[in-house]
């Protein structure tokens, strides 16, 4: 789930590309079909000429008269004597090798009944040659094949018949137009379309966050109620015991030294209270969701005081590693609250069959980054798992615990404050989670940015921090 | 009357709590044994004889679900009686099933609980 990127900023591009793609097949189809037309007109108009060099030919009792008359009848034509398939004699302008070879193949298809056929080089262009071939019958038919072919430009032939160079241009610009302005309607109408599904999508996904964090707080509230009832029971007894004590006949030091012991318990476990519900509190509080400069070493520390009654319930050992001096980070409190309160949460889950277990949560700073990591030493995840975790509605936990929202809201939360989350695991040892958020840029970095890239380069603090993560790897 | 004579092991992990039910149960004319843990429980069992358990459900380390099982296992004649929070209402009801003698909700009355604890030395086969 992507909570905040916003997909459609190419979108219209997209939409019309889409529009141009379809429309390529219909333009060349549409080329095919013209050049056929053309095609078919051009042999249809060829077929007097065929029959006029017939006629001129026919009679002529030898090759140099079978020529002259040609050259009568077509004088600006090339003439082309062939015998058995090649070229014997050839007159006018020079013969470029596809049309002498057009010409012989032309020739060859004569023979039996026919007397005469006609062709067209390349058609459907504007200077196509049109050919016509006309069989000699004057000596030995059956042994030798012998032809004049004429061939001359089909514009020379009919005049009338032009390419219309200027009305095509004007077609297919109205046509590319036409294309270009349906493509950006579409894509205009796509376009909106999908932002108000955007709209929607928002919506519902602020929902969905909404509902996960009071679900976390909700499972946290319940695991506090839970943890109250300890001290209330204990200063209810405490009461009964003032109670016990005042129907006994007991003297007046001894009434007061032990009334005076029930009382400081009591008092002891009502503090015990107000810290509880005071923890509390301050979470449920909606926090800014708007980014500003959060300590995410405080947020770890007040998520770890929430969750340390769990945590010791459940045998596990939680230890917070802040580090010192530890720059702000720029994002929302709410998120960042919720996003470790989640991790937090599945940390404590999945140590749950385990004896002893360790959580730990520190934080770090590295460039203009800022991190905090939590990391469990729980059974950890196979590959198979680890990949899927952040999607939504995927999850381990038995039908009926868990929504498999929790992550997925996690990562979205971590990508909305331009921040990202991540996750190492090794089966059998643990997992680590860390988040990672920007850097709050203060007016004092611009003054000692070089002081702060010495610090980077220089192992100190964070190193050490690091090494824990290593341990788990 | 078996009050007199009744022994009652508390378990709980609040040091506090013991303390205080120990008290009362005690100027109430029980003789009370208390532990923090179940595996300590465990290991009184063996030495001291007890006619009731009180057992809370939420302990670190081995909870009162364990223990349960493993007195009954060990010790099938005492009782135990569970202490929980709303919250673990389904496991006391469970811890039932498993031979508990019944649960009290915490915060909960100690008039409630002598009852509780006299219905058991009451109920309890005697030898």
């Amino acid at each position: 789930m992507t909570l905040t990127q916003n997909p459609h900023d190419s979108f219209r591009w997209l939409a019309a590309r889409v529009v141009l793609l379809s429309a390529t097949p219909v333009v060349l189809l549409a080329l095919v079909v013209a050049s056929l037309l053309f095609s078919a007109y051009g042999n249809d108009a060829q077929r007097p000429f065929g029959a006029l060099a017939h006629a001129a030919i026919r009679q002529s009792e030898s090759v140099p008269e079978a020529m002259r008359n040609a050259r009568s009848v077509f004088p600006a034509a090339t003439l082309i004597y062939i015998e058995n398939g090649a070229i014997v004699q050839s007159d006018g302008e020079v013969i470029e090798a596809p049309v002498a070879e057009e010409a012989t193949q032309l020739a060859a298809s004569l023979g039996g009944t026919k007397e005469w056929e006609i062709k067209t080089v390349t058609p459907p262009f504007p200077g196509s040659i049109a050919m016509a071939a006309v069989a000699l019958h004057f000596a030995a038919p059956e042994t030798l094949t012998r032809a004049v072919v004429v061939a001359t430009p089909l514009g020379h032939l009919f005049p009338q018949m032009e390419f219309a160079w200027g009305m095509t241009l004007i077609v297919s610009g109205v046509l590319a137009m036409l294309l270009a302005y349906n493509s950006l309607v579409f894509s205009g109408y796509v376009q909106q379309k999908l932002s108000s599904e955007e709209l929607r999508r928002r919506a519902l996904e602020r929902r969905m966050v909404e509902a996960n964090r009071l679900s976390s707080l909700g499972t946290l509230a319940a695991g506090i109620a839970h943890e109250i009832n300890n001290p209330v029971s204990i200063m209810t007894q405490e009461a009964g015991w003032i109670e016990d004590l005042t129907e006994d006949d007991l003297p007046r030091e001894e009434l007061a030294e032990k009334v005076r012991a029930s009382a400081q318990t009591i008092r002891t476990q009502g503090a015990r209270c107000r810290d509880i519900t005071h923890n509390l509190l301050r979470l449920s509080r909606q926090g800014a969701v708007e980014a500003a400069p959060v300590d995410l070493n405080s947020i770890a520390e007040e998520v770890a005081a929430l969750s340390r009654h769990r945590s010791t319930r459940q045998g596990v050992t939680l230890t917070v590693r802040p580090q010192p001096g530890l720059s702000m980070a720029f994002a929302a409190q709410a998120h960042v609250q919720q996003i470790l309160m989640n991790l937090v949460g599945n940390a404590l889950d999945a140590m749950q069959e385990q004896e002893r277990g360790m959580l730990s949560l520190f934080t770090w700073e590295e460039a203009d980054h800022v991190c905090v990591a939590v990391a469990d030493t729980g059974p950890g995840m196979s590959e198979s798992v680890r990949s899927r975790i952040f999607e939504p509605f995927f999850t381990t936990k038995p039908p009926g615990k868990g929504t498999g929202l929790g992550l997925a809201i996690c990562y979205g939360l971590a990508r909305r404050n331009k921040g990202s989350l991540t996750v190492r695991s090794t089966e059998g040892e643990g997992t680590i989670f860390v988040l990672t958020l920007p850097r709050m840029e203060t007016d004092e970095d611009m003054l000692t940015e070089q002081d702060t890239e010495d610090e980077i380069n220089a192992p100190a603090e964070p190193e050490q921090n690091r090494r824990h993560e290593g341990d788990l790897t | 009357m078996t009050t007199e004579s009744m022994t009652v092991l508390l378990v709980d992990d609040e040091p506090d709590f013991l303390s205080v039910v120990a008290r009362r149960l005690e100027r109430r004319e029980m003789k009370v044994h208390s532990v923090g843990s179940g595996e300590e429980a465990l290991a009184l069992l063996e030495t001291h004889p007890v006619d009731a358990v009180v057992l809370d459900v939420k302990m670190p380390g081995m909870d009162g679900i364990e223990t349960l099982k493993r007195i009954k296992a060990a010790h099938p004649e005492v009782e135990v009686i569970m202490l929980t929070g709303h919250a673990d209402l389904e496991v006391a009801i469970s811890g039932m099933a498993l031979g508990a003698f019944d649960y009290l909700l915490k915060p909960a009355d100690i008039d409630e609980l002598m009852f509780k604890l006299r219905d058991a030395s009451r109920t309890r086969p005697r030898v």
